[in-house]
């Protein structure tokens, strides 16, 4: 569904409230803020861990890390659900470097070269692919492009929220976004021939 | 194979990649994540509990200073940049930590954002920097936020509202404007720039309100549990 101007003002109003309740001390609101978000952070840091318990320890970390720097959030200069966006990357890549894996960032100008995709996906491609395929698909993308789909789709941000949650300009998510919807376009309709 | 609009195609099969990619989190298990943050979270928003009898008396005087006018007079008087002013917000935090929720509360928040106009009002006689001007701004408009709240205020608490905004009218032309915008903004009875109900009669709310600013706070704010993804708008 989409938001109307008015509804996301609305939303973000009273995000704002909640948030202010939170750095004055307020539980029960940060546990409103939970609620509103825990949502997508799961849904971002499942596609990054093994398993689920795994996405559930680090979403729990997410948000423990975001009460303790609540106090600081204010003198950020950019909204709550991107600065939370940054906690969960940070602590992806954290738990990363804990297990001494890498994820793959690469620049814009190192990710996938674009390609002109003649064979642009079907609908009926899509309705056949299995949530495997699809997530393999995902994981095929680099972890900036994976995350400005991410923040895009699931988190629910326009161009300049993305580029404040992931710290780069307007125009390198423009960029990112650009290459990760051809590589994954691409991606699909090899799929397709293949399968 | 038929051909489509190849820009707006992608984009679509791409927000559905992503969204069936994007492993959704259980209601229990939701709950269960909960449970475990607000364990922590709890514990931490009201640490007077745990402090000794020492601290927890130690901790009253302060909060007892700070309600009766405040901590020394060179914190109370002191401005953002003021090596004093941390002490002053310090002495706020613990006051809003341990007051209970509602009236109590509710006016010291309001108090508190009367404080932080007037730190407005002489920071620009005195010329302050922008980046000081601006964090103070972000200031005032978190404590009208968190003032305002979004429960329904009682009689007496929307008369500490209104002696809020008469206080922004008080303030030089410079500020006032900004000041009385972020009021607009926090208080969920201001509809299209006018405000409804008694506690804004006779206030002038319409300045520095947009004309199609959002309406009114009593809808209900738009969930994304209720509303589903909200990222589907074109790229």
């Amino acid at each position: 569904m989409v938001l109307g101007a008015r509804e996301t003002a609305l939303a973000e109003r009273h995000i704002d409230r909640l948030v202010a309740k939170a750095i004055a001390g307020d539980a029960r609101a940060f546990g409103r803020l939970y609620d509103e978000f825990a949502d997508r952070v799961y849904a971002f840091v499942r596609g990054r861990v093994v398993s689920t318990q795994d996405a559930e320890d680090l979403t729990a970390t997410v948000f423990l890390k975001a009460w303790e720097a609540i106090n600081g959030y204010d003198d950020r200069g950019i909204p709550f659900g991107a600065w939370l966006f940054r906690i969960a990357r940070n602590a992806v890549i954290d738990s990363y470097r804990r297990t001494a894996r890498v994820p793959e960032i690469a620049s814009a100008e190192d990710a996938f070269e674009v390609m002109d995709v003649s064979a642009i996906v079907d609908e009926r491609v899509f309705a056949r692919l299995e949530v495997e395929e699809v997530c393999e698909a995902m994981d095929s993308l680099t972890e900036e492009q994976r995350s400005v789909l991410m923040l895009r789709f699931v988190w629910g941000f326009d161009v300049k929220e993305s580029a404040q949650g992931l710290g780069k300009s307007e125009g390198a998510v423009k960029a990112l976004q650009h290459r990760a919807v051809r590589s994954l376009t691409r991606l699909l309709a090899e799929e397709n021939e293949h399968g | 194979m038929a051909r489509f609009d190849a820009e707006t195609h992608e984009w679509d099969v791409v927000a559905q990649v992503v969204l069936r990619s994007a492993a959704p989190l259980s209601i229990d298990r939701k709950r269960a994540i909960r449970a475990r943050v607000m364990s922590h979270v709890d514990h931490d928003a009201l640490p007077v509990r745990g402090l000794t009898v020492f601290r927890r008396a130690m901790a009253m005087i302060t909060i007892t200073a700070t309600v009766l006018g405040g901590t020394s007079y060179a914190a109370a008087v002191s401005l953002p940049g003021d090596p004093f002013y941390g002490i002053k917000r310090f002495s706020e935090n613990v006051t809003l930590q341990v007051l209970p929720d509602g009236d109590m509360q509710r006016h010291f928040l309001f108090t508190i954002a009367m404080r932080r106009a007037d730190e407005l009002a002489r920071m620009t006689n005195d010329g302050a920097d922008d980046e000081l001007m601006l964090r103070a701004f972000e200031q005032f408009r978190v404590m009208t936020s968190a003032a305002y709240g979004e429960d329904a205020m009682s009689a007496e608490e929307s008369a500490y509202a209104t002696r809020l905004r008469e206080h922004v009218e008080s303030t030089p032309q410079p500020i006032r404007t900004e000041l009385q915008e972020a009021l607009d903004n926090a208080d969920p009875t201001v509809s299209n720039g006018s405000p409804a109900g008694n506690s804004m009669q006779g206030s002038d709310v319409n300045s520095g309100s947009s004309p199609d600013s959002p309406g009114t706070g009593d809808a209900p704010a738009a969930s994304p549990e209720t509303t589903g993804p909200s990222g589907m708008s074109r790229p």
